[in-house]
């Protein structure tokens, strides 16, 4: 048996780089890209502007764009295959489902991870000139952890393809996970936040309501790219549920480390973000794996 | 020893009992033909022995390996064409043979494999987004060809083939045949199977109902052939007695023969030669397969209805002689 899950990786990107909707993404993403830079470049208030000013305002962009497009890149991967019956043929060959699995999921986060690094070279190259800062920690930290988010994405895209038989209930439950992690999260964390303590959680909580924050792969990427920029990455969609005066508020005022009275707890570090990202990854691939290799294959 | 055996293998989607049962032997270095209606349980049963599907009872062995627990062991050294499937649409042809070449462990070259299922170099350069039905089918022909595999799986080989391909379908199984593969094909046509297998078996609503040659299989309906004989006037002899022919209808000059043995057509002829009965014109028909095929796989109704056919047959027949007689 000479066949491992690089075969089915290698098959797959040599498939997906010819994908128009790929390419239609890649540009798309790092076209908005530029456009953003340019929009701050011809509006011209960046000269006292940073590099981290510029990747913390890319990060409210990012943190909206990215898993859009990992899981566009990965909910079709494996139920795709499954429905048009290519799938039966890869699986002639002496494959095993956790081959398939594994080969997806590295297959499409190469993808997904040369289209976020193609995009942080656009921002480097047009991003260094305009704000005259180059901070290569601050671009290489960020990029990493947009990269881990773009993973995180591919990794729950393609869990979700494994687990279901159609393509429209995969599409149904992607778009469902988005929309619950993107614009439903701060509705669970508030409404938690009023049964545990009677009240709206106000500009300064109690610390563990950063904890239900930093459970989603979304929010938590949010305050890590805060923290790596020291500032504050204002969230793309906001229900304003909190009982805050948002007129009175200034970005360094809704900073997390700055809502808690007191140090920061631990999982208010940038790395407890790795740890949330690599359970989303493995929770669902888990659920995934135990779907795919007991389903028949019709 | 044997390249599929299957034990009561039994699979249900829900209520619906795709395969009942199955116990199949197929030997190693035969081509074997499974044949049944489309929805008879033939994908499912190959489904199961490829590890697609799980059974919901029973078990498989395939080249004496178990279905379930040795699949990637089979998958090594099966080639298998699988029933609705389809390609990479955004790779070109030869990719699609070489990947194979490369999964399958084959040492052969992408170009042998295009010139054993006939398509062209040209061809190859071409996504297989742009293919036809039928050119689809002989890439995924020659992957399942990829890396000479012991036991050839083909489910519809023929499916999408236009009659020519079909000939060269089978003379590629027979080739392969020979050169001591196991060849193992379903198919809802009968005329796909009987030059080329050893053995079928017929398999309906989920039940394999006959396994038998082709030739087994025409002997146990009764093969039953018919001598139609236009004669110059009135037979003057008694055809019916003659070893072999088990009935005779005459009208208008038109004498119908009906043979038990298909032997006994001759024997007729000459018959009728000796007793100086004009002969003007002599046609004759045997049992096809498909009639074969169609009793077993429209259950006993088909049979029985045949029967009494053959039970209106000897009420004409009598009603003939006594017309001729009283004519």
């Amino acid at each position: 048996m000479t066949v491992t899950w690089h075969d089915v990786a290698r098959k797959d990107f040599e498939d997906v780089v010819r994908s128009k909707l790929v390419w239609g993404l890649t540009l798309g993403f790092v076209g908005l890209l530029t456009f953003f830079l340019f929009v701050g470049y011809v509006s011209g208030n960046n000269e006292a502007a940073g590099m981290s000013d510029l990747l913390s305002g890319m990060g409210q962009f990012v943190l909206f764009f990215i898993p859009l497009i990992a899981l566009v890149a990965g909910y079709m991967s494996v139920v795709g295959e499954r429905q048009s019956g290519s799938l039966r043929v890869l699986m002639s060959y002496p494959f095993s489902r956790s081959d398939v699995l594994t080969g997806k999921v590295v297959g499409r986060s190469v993808v997904v991870g040369l289209t976020i690094l193609f995009g942080f070279v656009v921002i480097t190259v047009l991003g260094v000139p305009l704000t005259a800062d180059f901070a290569p920690v601050d671009l290489l930290l960020v990029a990493l952890l947009t990269v881990l988010l773009g993973v995180t994405f591919t990794a729950i895209a393609v869990a979700i393809s494994a687990s279901t038989a159609s393509r429209g209930t995969a599409l149904a439950w992607v778009i469902g996970i988005f929309f619950f992690l993107l614009v439903m999260w701060e509705a669970l964390a508030v409404g938690i936040y009023y049964l545990v303590e009677g009240s709206r959680p106000g500009l300064v909580v109690e610390p563990w309501y950063f904890a239900l924050y930093q459970l989603n792969p979304i929010e938590s990427y949010r305050i890590a790219i805060g923290q790596v920029t020291d500032s504050f990455v204002w969230p793309m969609v906001q229900l304003g549920l909190e009982d805050i005066d948002w007129a009175q508020a200034s970005a360094e005022d809704l900073r997390a480390e700055a809502r808690v009275e007191g140090s920061a707890p631990f999982y208010l570090s940038p790395w407890f973000s790795v740890l949330t990202s690599l359970a989303w990854i493995a929770v669902p691939l888990a659920i995934g794996y135990r779907r795919f290799t007991s389903a028949d294959l019709d | 020893m044997t390249a599929i055996s299957t034990e009561n293998l039994t699979k249900q989607f829900g209520d619906e009992v795709a395969l009942d049962g199955l116990d199949l032997t197929v030997e190693e270095g035969e081509v074997f033909g499974f044949l049944g209606p489309n929805g008879a349980g033939k994908s499912t049963t190959i489904n199961l022995l490829l590890d697609f599907m799980r059974p919901t009872a029973g078990r498989a062995q395939v080249l004496g390996l178990d279905s379930r627990e040795q699949s990637q062991e089979i998958r090594s050294r099966v080639g298998v064409l699988a029933e609705g499937i389809d390609l990479y649409g955004r790779l070109t042809g030869r990719r699609h043979l070489e990947l194979a070449l490369d999964w399958a462990d084959g040492d052969e070259t992408a170009d042998a494999l295009l010139d054993r299922v006939g398509l062209s170099r040209a061809d190859a350069e071409r996504k297989t987004g742009d293919y036809s039905k039928g050119m689809k089918q002989r890439l995924a022909i020659g992957m399942a060809l990829a890396g000479d595999p012991d036991l050839l799986i083909l489910d519809e080989p023929a499916s999408g083939l236009d009659p020519n391909g079909i000939r060269e379908m089978r003379d590629l199984v027979r080739a392969e045949a020979d050169a001591g593969t196991t060849v193992f094909f379903s198919s809802h046509d009968l005329d796909q199977v009987e030059a080329v297998c050893d053995r079928v078996g017929i398999l309906t609503d989920g039940d394999l109902v006959a396994v038998d040659t082709i030739e087994g299989l025409r002997e146990e309906l009764g093969a039953r052939s018919e001598l139609y004989l236009r004669l110059g006037g009135d037979p003057e002899v008694d055809v019916a007695s003659v070893a072999g022919v088990s009935a005779t209808t005459y009208e208008d000059g038109r004498l119908t023969v009906t043979c038990a043995d298909p032997r006994a057509k001759a024997r007729a002829i000459g018959h009728l030669l000796d007793a100086g009965v004009e002969i003007l014109d002599v046609d004759s028909s045997s049992v096809s397969l498909e009639d074969v095929f169609a009793a077993y796989t429209n259950g006993d109704v088909q049979v029985e209805q045949a029967d009494r056919g053959r039970q209106r047959d000897e009420q004409a027949e009598t009603e003939s002689r006594i017309a001729g007689v009283i004519g």
